[in-house]
């Protein structure tokens, strides 16, 4: 059995209103201004973001690490909060959550059942910010 | 008005600040908002890289996030002591207050000079706001 690919009523109930996050980048754009060089910095800075928890996720789940898990979920949710994405942030809470109240303990279901649907949400972000970044270098040019 | 105290901010002698952060976007956006606020700024995201330029660039402001996978910010706070570091440090943490409380206590304790404690999620206002006064208060 797989716990990964498990979903608890409560996380179901979590995608109740749809299954991806809808980015909004206004909240980028209210706290740094809406220069296209600055808006591209902003753009891959949050598409390295992605990849760079993405990447130190795997590490923690092969370490069985879940306090590391929890750190990263806490920079995760930073992220996501920065672009409204809701169902991300409070995924990444309670993973974060989770996580301090182990006390040391391993990576269990419950959280590998989080890390799972925060993977997709994560993949989902990178994509976004690597098409928006691009979206601003190509009104740049034209 | 913002705009008034940003053109006010730029008149006023370049300052420098180094930003600390393990999260690129939160790096870039300080850097942005501190350069608005009329300093030199630069992010990094790594401690050796942090800790040279604090000795090569001599920054006048440091904003320190609190917790970095893979930092030991205590250990850093001393370090920063260790090298006689003369800069304002603003801590930056979405931590509870107890661990920020001790933090600043930490700072003071190793003889580094605290500016304040900026809370995350931040505003562009409450961090362009304080960087002015930094200024302000430096003349």
């Amino acid at each position: 059995m797989n716990p990964v690919n498990e979903r608890s009523e409560t996380d179901s109930n979590l995608d109740a209103t749809g299954d991806e996050d809808a980015f909004d980048d206004q909240p980028l754009i209210d706290l740094v201004g809406g220069a296209p060089e600055r808006l591209t910095a902003i753009y891959r800075a949050l598409s390295q973001t992605c990849a760079d928890v993405l990447q130190r996720f795997d590490h923690a789940t092969a370490e069985n690490d879940l306090d590391a898990l929890g750190k990263l979920a806490h920079r995760l949710k930073s992220a996501a909060r920065q672009v409204r994405a809701t169902r991300l942030g409070e995924l990444c809470r309670r993973l974060e959550q989770h996580a301090n109240e182990a006390n040391g303990q391993g990576i269990d279901a419950e959280a590998c059942e989080m890390l799972a649907r925060i993977r997709i949400r994560t993949e989902h972000l990178h994509r976004w910010a690597c098409a928006r970044e691009s979206s601003v270098q190509v009104g740049e040019r034209s | 008005m913002e705009t008034a105290t940003k053109a006010a901010a730029r008149t006023l002698s370049c300052r420098r600040l180094l930003i600390f952060d393990d999260d690129a976007l939160v790096g870039k956006t300080i850097e942005f908002i501190a350069e608005d606020a009329g300093f030199s700024a630069r992010f990094v995201s790594d401690q050796d890289a942090f800790l040279a330029l604090v000795e090569s660039w001599q920054p006048s402001h440091i904003v320190l996030d609190l917790i970095m996978p893979g930092v030991d910010v205590t250990d850093l706070i001393k370090r920063l002591g260790q090298l006689g570091c003369r800069a304002r440090i603003l801590i930056m943490s979405g931590a509870g207050q107890g661990m920020v409380d001790a933090a600043v206590g930490f700072t003071t304790q190793n003889g580094l000079d605290l500016a304040g404690v900026l809370p995350k999620p931040f505003s562009r206002r409450a961090l362009f706001d304080m960087l002015v006064a930094e200024h302000e208060r430096s003349g």
